[in-house]
């Protein structure tokens, strides 16, 4: 699974890359244009590996819950610099599952909203297209539920990271761009648990790969 | 035979250098590493840093997070006939020190240690910078004469320093300071992805400047190292041991912005 997720993710990155070389073999009589811009975005991706677990004694979760999410972005380019905002809520499908130290079963399902803002560079490629590059500081709010044995337990969590981006908008109208994404974000909850000592930890270290849709209103 | 091998293996680059173009040009770069030294693993943080993080209600405590790294590089690239490149650089990476507070507990079993009945607060911290010479070698993927991006592999050898404390926030309930040194040095491995957008200048300038924004996956870490020191001061039944192991590790993300002066064309 790990090579097949390795192999994805190459993949992905070389699809940035690419798109970037399309957009060249296109709109190749174009002068370099690097204007300013506003625009809202819609986007949807896939999160691998959402929320490993630090466990509490007693429970060993097997396996971490694959997200899927769908959000909103906005992004403003000035020259060669960006900024991007939005939020996306996301769902684990299916749910981990693993056993307890005693043998029992254990399961973990997921509801999650990630808010990222980041501020890079943006590097165009001539008036077709853009490449991207940044970093910032990413929310994360969830509902963690983890079901063994012994309780049917929810855990609200809320914290604060970071993430580092790479993205690609390709034109395909005058205002109309797909965008093309990878998101790796860095975040850990405070610990939260049952008992009288909480020793739970979600850590919400991973990667995103979206998708989307950006509508320019100002070009 | 092997002479013959070993004259053409240095003969045949520089003569073929001489007819290939070369572009070479001086790099400051200046960002952050993410999660900086990952876990801090040792004998009494088995699950490392974050692992020592718990709570109890009215405790008043603070959870470690990961340390982010400051890093800044000068780095000597050169592009050969506008395709490979390779470089040579320093690099320093000072992490900003962390910080946490939490109850002691035992490493183990993870249960709470207590004396005469109370928990045991603690206060913890961990600081780790490094010095690096990286060399990597790449492609470069020109888009259009203002653009490039380079993507390459690479590895470097690096001289770290790692403290990890941990010591009583209540000294009078139980009076201890333990610390973990290390200052190994090893080799680690890494993946650069940076484009490079020209500002200052025209593309067929011998003196030219660009922009640059580096992406970089590092893996590396110096395994399990010992402690110098023996905390001597450690009360009998603190599960704590007197010479704490551990391990630096670099395995994680970089993000750079720079700047890059072109000074040099041949061809």
């Amino acid at each position: 699974m790990k090579l097949v997720q390795s192999l994805a993710f190459i993949f992905f990155l070389y699809s940035i890359l690419i798109s970037g070389g399309y957009a060249q073999a296109r709109e190749d009589s174009f002068p370099l244009d690097i204007g300013s811009g506003f625009a809202l975005g819609l986007h949807a991706g896939y999160q691998p590996v959402h929320a490993n677990l630090y466990p509490a004694a007693g429970d060993q979760v097997a396996t971490t819950p694959d997200v899927y999410f769908a959000g909103l972005n906005f992004r403003y380019k000035y020259k060669f610099l960006f900024v991007r905002g939005g939020a996306e809520g996301g769902i684990a499908y299916p749910s981990a599952t693993g056993k307890t130290t005693t043998g029992g079963n254990v399961t973990m399902s997921v509801t999650s909203v990630h808010a990222p803002v980041s501020v890079g560079l943006n590097l165009p490629l001539r008036n077709r297209s853009s490449l991207y590059m940044g970093f910032g500081y990413s929310h994360f709010i969830g509902i963690y539920n983890i079901k063994n044995d012994l309780a049917d337990s929810t855990f609200p969590v809320s914290t604060g990271g970071t993430h580092i981006l790479l993205g690609t908008e390709i034109k395909l109208t005058e205002k109309g761009h797909i965008t093309l994404e990878w998101m790796q974000t860095f975040g850990l909850s405070a610990p939260v648990g049952n008992g009288t000592l909480k020793t739970r930890q979600f850590d919400l270290t991973g990667s995103r790969f979206m998708m989307g849709y950006a509508y320019y209103f100002v070009l | 035979m092997k002479k013959l091998l070993l004259i053409f293996a240095f003969v045949f680059p520089v003569y073929t250098m001489q007819a290939i173009p070369i572009e070479m040009g001086a790099t400051l770069l200046l960002g952050s590493r993410m999660n900086y030294g990952a876990d801090y693993v040792s004998i009494n943080a088995p699950r490392g840093i974050v692992g020592l993080n718990n709570d109890v209600d009215g405790a008043s405590l603070s959870p470690f997070s990961r340390p982010v790294g400051i890093s800044t590089e000068a780095q000597l690239r050169a592009i050969l006939s506008n395709f490979f490149y390779t470089a040579i650089g320093v690099e320093y990476t000072s992490g900003i020190k962390a910080s946490g507070k939490y109850l002691l507990t035992n490493p183990i079993s993870g249960a709470l240690y207590q004396v005469t009945s109370q928990n045991v607060p603690v206060n913890g911290s961990v600081s780790l910078s490094h010095f690096s010479i990286p060399i990597q070698g790449g492609v470069v993927i020109t888009y259009w004469r203002e653009l490039r991006m380079y993507a390459g592999l690479g590895l470097s050898y690096n001289f770290t320093s790692q403290l990890i404390t941990q010591t009583s926030a209540n000294t009078d309930l139980v009076d201890f300071s333990a610390k973990s040194e290390i200052a190994p040095s090893f080799i680690a491995w890494h993946f650069n992805l940076m484009g490079e957008y020209l500002v200052i200048g025209s593309p067929e300038d011998d003196y030219r400047l660009t922009l640059n924004v580096l992406l970089q996956r590092t893996w590396g870490s110096s395994g399990i190292v010992n402690d110098a020191a023996i905390e001597t001061n450690l009360p009998t039944g603190l599960p704590l041991a007197p010479r704490d192991v551990s391990e630096v590790n670099l395995s994680g993300y970089r993000m750079s912005l720079g700047l890059t002066y072109y000074f040099l064309r041949s061809n």
